[in-house]
């Protein structure tokens, strides 16, 4: 019997934690970092499938650049007032 | 109690094993009943209704692995005899498409809870006390292979910095536009480094130059290259391939 009541409660907590981690809120594009400093040079052909397995999700290449200026407003948030707790 | 006797136990046989598979029935229905329950509660045709509910099972899986996870278990090391060569390059492009960092522009950016958030130039972080490891680079997509990566424990990074050690999340941005994530455990685990060798020289533009977050104990989307920033946060960051649905803990 533990081994279904570990199942029910696993069951239980999946359905609790349904809003737990939602994607974050999509917000107006973003300069990548990395493309307005002059340390990076990354000639990315953005509109090509990913290699190898990738390609088979129908993913491509721009999709992280794309997922991270969506991210990008949450992230430097953190990075610039997020602090240590005095 | 009266103890059973071999000729009862024989005796008995048949219906211990009735029961035995009765129990195992009715635990198998309860599965399904519970995965009809899961259903019934939302639309099929729904799909966010879906997402949501598999996202929550994702989470659940991160949590108990984050509760299996021993931060004194070390990966497997090796000898310099196993190391596969040539080692593969993989990511979301080609090696033609590597980015190239300017190593004497380049400055590591720090946020979040950390007390000295001032940026760390190469130089700086190749003067933090180095060290290597053979381990084994565990791919999500099915193949694996031993390298020697060489740098600062990121503990030693992190204490340095005046991270919050108590923080959930250390997350961080890469210059090819990638960003995950990782749990404050697997951050201070013995063998997670901030690598700035491979094969005893520098990091190669192919494998991550400036420099490469190696954590033997995840899978190797985990394992970020060409990083240009760090944070330490409370806040869930996720991560590129983990908001499009793989799990998040990602252990070995």
């Amino acid at each position: 019997m533990n081994k279904l009541y570990f199942v029910l409660a696993a069951v239980l907590i999946a359905a609790a934690s349904v809003d737990a981690r939602d994607d974050a809120p999509a917000t107006p594009a973003a300069a990548n970092p990395a493309e307005t400093t002059p340390m990076v040079d990354m000639p990315l052909k953005g509109d090509e499938p990913m290699p190898t397995k990738m390609k088979n999700e129908g993913m491509k290449k721009e999709d992280v650049k794309k997922e991270y200026q969506k991210k990008e407003p949450m992230i430097e948030e953190i990075m610039e007032k997020e602090e240590m707790k005095k | 109690m009266k103890m059973l006797t071999k000729p009862d136990r024989d005796l008995l046989r048949p219906t211990l094993d009735i029961i035995k598979i009765e129990r195992r029935l009715f635990l198998k229905q309860s599965l399904s009943l519970g995965a009809l329950t899961l259903l019934s509660g939302c639309d099929v045709t729904n799909a966010d209704s879906v997402k949501k509910v598999l996202w929550g099972m994702s989470h659940w899986n991160d949590g108990v692995q984050a509760f299996l996870f021993n931060p004194n278990k070390l990966a497997p090391t090796f000898p310099e005899s196993a190391i596969t060569k040539p080692f593969p390059f993989n990511a979301y492009y080609t090696e033609a498409e590597v980015p190239h960092v300017d190593a004497a522009a380049y400055k590591l950016k720090l946020g979040g809870k950390i007390r000295d958030k001032a940026s760390w130039t190469l130089e700086q972080l190749y003067a933090l006390p180095q060290t290597s490891q053979i381990t084994r680079h565990v791919c999500v997509e099915g193949w694996s292979a031993i390298g020697k990566w060489g740098g600062v424990t990121f503990k030693t990074f992190l204490e340095r910095i005046g991270a919050d050690l108590t923080a959930k999340y250390v997350g961080f941005v890469c210059a090819d536009n990638y960003y995950t994530s990782i749990d404050m455990p697997t951050a201070l685990h013995p063998q997670t480094l901030l690598t700035f060798k491979f094969a005893d020289e520098i990091l190669p533009a192919m494998f991550g130059f400036p420099m490469k977050l190696r954590v033997p104990t995840k899978l190797g989307f985990k394992n970020p290259k060409h990083i240009m920033a760090i944070f330490v946060t409370n806040t869930y960051p996720g991560g590129y391939w983990e908001d499009q649905g793989y799990n998040w803990f990602s252990g070995l």
